[in-house]
């Protein structure tokens, strides 16, 4: 068995050796064109790869990156968005930020979205993928419907939704009132205990579609042997999904989740639409704060530095949150 | 792989400076979207808030047609955008290469103060010498900052009650006197089931003109020019008394639907048009929607009543006004417009169709208008004496203390917030105001 071994890599260090033989007497008979023409390959790559990045970098510079270095110099004066001079003032934006009472309830209203708006759309898109993936009928018509909120725009969602929780003439306290509920009927918009829990459901409704697709997308990949044969070896449908379909596609669940929690921190368009942080500041969150302030205040410092906080704050959450994830993994 | 970055690096830079090179040669080359002169003819650009309906946006678009037809050598070029979007749009625009030459704008320290401060207006002086607008001083007033006048007033608005006038007849009742009147009247609208007044403050600012109402009465004009520009406070016991009248007792009392944040300023309007609130309190910029959507009965209008014995001091005053960019290139065709805008044509066109009401004296008779129209009428066009008027407030005060009032009064309304704590958020957002510069100076 040994000496069978031995002949056996013999004989492929044999074909190696030949192999590189060749391939060395090949480069050797025609090195020094090679070495030219490598050199202008890679000036003519590197020249279209510019060409091709070039668009898509400047339009990020343009629009990200040079606002975002911008709105950090903004952080530091006191402009008030109008005037040519824009004091500096340092770090007092930052010392009064923290002093700022307003700043921790919008804080805390943040991440009550974050951790309800990124958890429950999750959640409701894992199961509608996982129950798309398991029956074969209606499948595009499902994957559609679900899909539509996602493509609505969100000033739609808010309008319609701020139908739906009319005190007046809502469909939901109609609906209440109607299975004998009279007691739970109330201003769900206008109500401080209700008003920011009201809106993260129209934002719930407005992204599950989009986790659900994609989502659904990386259940592509999932080898169905495999989970037909955990099936076989007794596993409920349960278990398949913890065990075997959700860590098959746990980078694409990572992705969506890491999105969603990073929209939740810069949500603004819902508030604004549908509540403008009211009533009083019952649904304000760091991003209609920092709006309030830069738009309707004249305070564009201040606004800056409370856009500056969301930044790091989602930066920090979203690595943190991919850390663990790969850590988990 | 220093010299692969590099290159790239180049590539995209070079792209950029060429796009920024590109774009800074359209922007001040002085095309033919930009203002100034061009062939002879002045380009005028005008930037204000959109209309309300269609109809009155087609009327905007003629009287700018009527000002060409007039003006041959100058093209207007006219943009509108809504109204809640000009605060954004507008600083912005002023600081391009293209700023609007005439403009819209809401009159207060938070508002055109601002551009004030920051030189981003016109100064109006000379052209009030060269064509002597015949503007009342009290307008002038709310359009002057530093001393120096930039604007010209808008159209005069009172805020005040509009009540169904059937109802009343049906219930006994006339137009109160005071708030025992009211009271009464509220009650027995109470009894026949519609509700007393068609409030709604989702948006948060219609509850600051109830405020003004009630304080404009308790303080009268002195009073409140005393906390605005002397030694008076928010926190005073008569503030405390309009917050808790309007927004605790009249709470309690259930004089406004349930829900009343989360009901908008144009539910409240139409609970007000299908007849099925009693009293409508807004102001005077709502006649024309009255006018075309009430069809089932009579509209009046009354002013806040007399609050225990006090005076009953409307507040009026003027909503906007027209300036002009500091930086425009064509001062004289901005000068041309805005005293067109005070042309007999351009205020009859005001008056009947847009139901506006000039910052100067007018004879009334001479227009034909609406009865609730002609009522409003009557009564402003005789304001040559502003001190019979009371004041709405967020006009005068600054940014920071109208978020304070407007979200306070929503939490007032909800209970969770007393009259006295808010008050004292108001005296604190003052103080903070007053000690950046932000109020305004006294007149």
């Amino acid at each position: 068995m040994a000496r069978t071994r031995s002949r056996l890599t013999a004989t492929q260090e044999t074909a190696e050796g030949t192999r590189r033989g060749v391939i060395g007497s090949r480069l050797n008979a025609t090195g020094r064109r090679k070495a030219v023409t490598g050199g202008t390959i890679r000036g003519a790559e590197l020249r279209t790869a510019a060409l091709f990045i070039a668009p898509g970098f400047l339009l990020y510079a343009v629009f990200m990156l040079f606002p975002f270095i911008q709105s950090i110099y903004y952080s530091f004066t006191d402009w008030n968005g109008a005037t040519v001079n824009m004091p500096f003032v340092g770090l007092a934006n930052y010392i009064d930020m923290f002093k700022d009472p307003l700043l921790w309830s919008a804080g805390w209203h943040t991440v009550v979205w974050i951790v309800v708006g990124t958890s429950v759309p999750v959640a409701i898109g894992l199961l509608l993928a996982l129950l798309l993936w398991s029956n074969t009928k209606f499948v595009v018509f499902f994957r559609t419907l679900y899909f539509i909120p996602f493509v609505i725009p969100v000033i739609v969602t808010g309008i319609v939704w701020g139908w739906i929780y009319h005190p007046l003439f809502g469909i939901l306290n109609s609906m209440l009132e109607f299975f004998g509920l009279d007691s739970l009927t109330r201003g769900w918009l206008g109500d401080p205990n209700t008003a920011l829990v009201a809106v993260i459901v129209a934002a719930i409704w407005g992204s599950f579609g989009f986790v659900t697709v994609v989502l659904f997308a990386g259940l592509q990949g999932v080898d169905r042997g495999i989970v037909e044969a955990a099936e076989v070896d007794g596993a409920s449908w349960l278990q398949r999904a913890r065990f075997v379909i959700i860590p098959m596609i746990a980078p694409v669940l990572t992705l969506v989740t890491a999105i969603t929690l990073i929209g939740g921190f810069a949500v603004v368009d819902y508030i604004i639409i549908m509540t403008q942080g009211g009533p009083g500041t019952a649904s304000e969150v760091l991003g209609s704060y920092a709006y309030s302030k830069a738009f309707e205040q004249n305070s564009v410092g201040y606004g800056a530095t409370l856009s500056i906080l969301i930044t790091v704050l989602s930066l920090v959450a979203a690595v943190a949150f991919l850390r663990f994830r790969e850590r988990e993994q | 792989m220093v010299k692969r970055w590099s290159s790239l690096t180049a590539a995209s830079l070079v792209m950029l400076l060429t796009a920024a090179a590109c774009g800074g040669s359209s922007a001040g080359g002085g095309d033919a979207s930009g203002g100034g002169e061009e062939g002879g003819t002045t380009i005028l650009r005008v930037f204000e808030g959109i209309q309300e309906t269609p109809r009155l946006e087609a009327e905007a678009e003629k009287a700018i047609e009527d000002f060409e037809a007039q003006n041959p050598d100058i093209d207007v070029q006219r943009e509108s955008v809504a109204v809640e979007n000009q605060r954004t749009v507008i600083q912005t625009r002023l600081r391009s290469d293209q700023p609007p030459d005439v403009f819209g704008y809401d009159t207060g320290p938070g508002f055109a103060g601002v551009l004030a401060k920051a030189d981003l207006l016109h100064s109006l002086e000379d052209a009030y010498e060269k064509y002597d607008w015949p503007i009342y001083d009290w307008a002038q007033q709310r359009v002057t900052y530093d001393g120096t006048l930039y604007g010209v007033p808008g159209s005069v608005e009172q805020l005040g009650v509009y009540y169904n006038k059937e109802l009343f007849s049906d219930m006994g009742f006339e137009e109160p006197q005071s708030t025992d009147n009211l009271d009464a009247i509220a009650n027995a609208a109470q009894d026949e089931g519609i509700t007393p007044f068609a409030f709604g403050d989702q948006e948060q600012w219609p509850a600051g003109h109830l405020f003004s109402m009630a304080l404009s009465n308790i303080l009268g004009r002195e009073g409140i020019d005393n906390i605005l520009y002397g030694d008076g406070k928010w926190s005073d016991p008569q503030v405390v008394e309009a917050i808790d009248l309007m927004f605790s007792q009249y709470t309690e009392n259930g004089y406004y639907p349930d829900d009343v944040n989360a009901i908008t300023y144009d539910d409240a309007n139409t609970l007000f048009y299908a007849g099925e609130a009693a009293m409508l309190p807004t102001g005077t910029w709502l006649i024309p929607d009255l006018d075309e959507l009430v069809q089932d009965f009579e509209v009046g209008f009354f002013p806040f009543p007399s609050v225990d014995g006090s005076s009953i001091s409307p507040p009026g005053g003027v909503g906007g006004g027209l300036f002009v960019a500091a930086n425009t290139e064509v001062p004289e065709a901005a000068f041309k417009y805005l005293d067109y805008t005070m042309s007999q044509e351009s205020v009859e066109r005001g008056i009947e169709t847009f139901n506006e009401i000039p910052a100067f004296q007018i004879d009334p008779a001479e227009y034909s208008v609406s009865p609730l129209f002609e009522t409003v009428l009557d009564e402003l066009s005789e304001a040559t004496n502003p001190d019979a008027y009371g004041y709405n407030i967020d006009v005068l005060t600054p940014a920071n203390f109208n978020t304070v009032m407007f979200e306070g009064f929503q939490e007032v309304l909800n209970g969770t917030r007393t009259p006295e704590e808010q008050a004292d958020a108001l005296q604190d957002a003052w103080a903070e105001a007053k000690a950046a510069g932000d109020t305004l100076e006294a007149p």
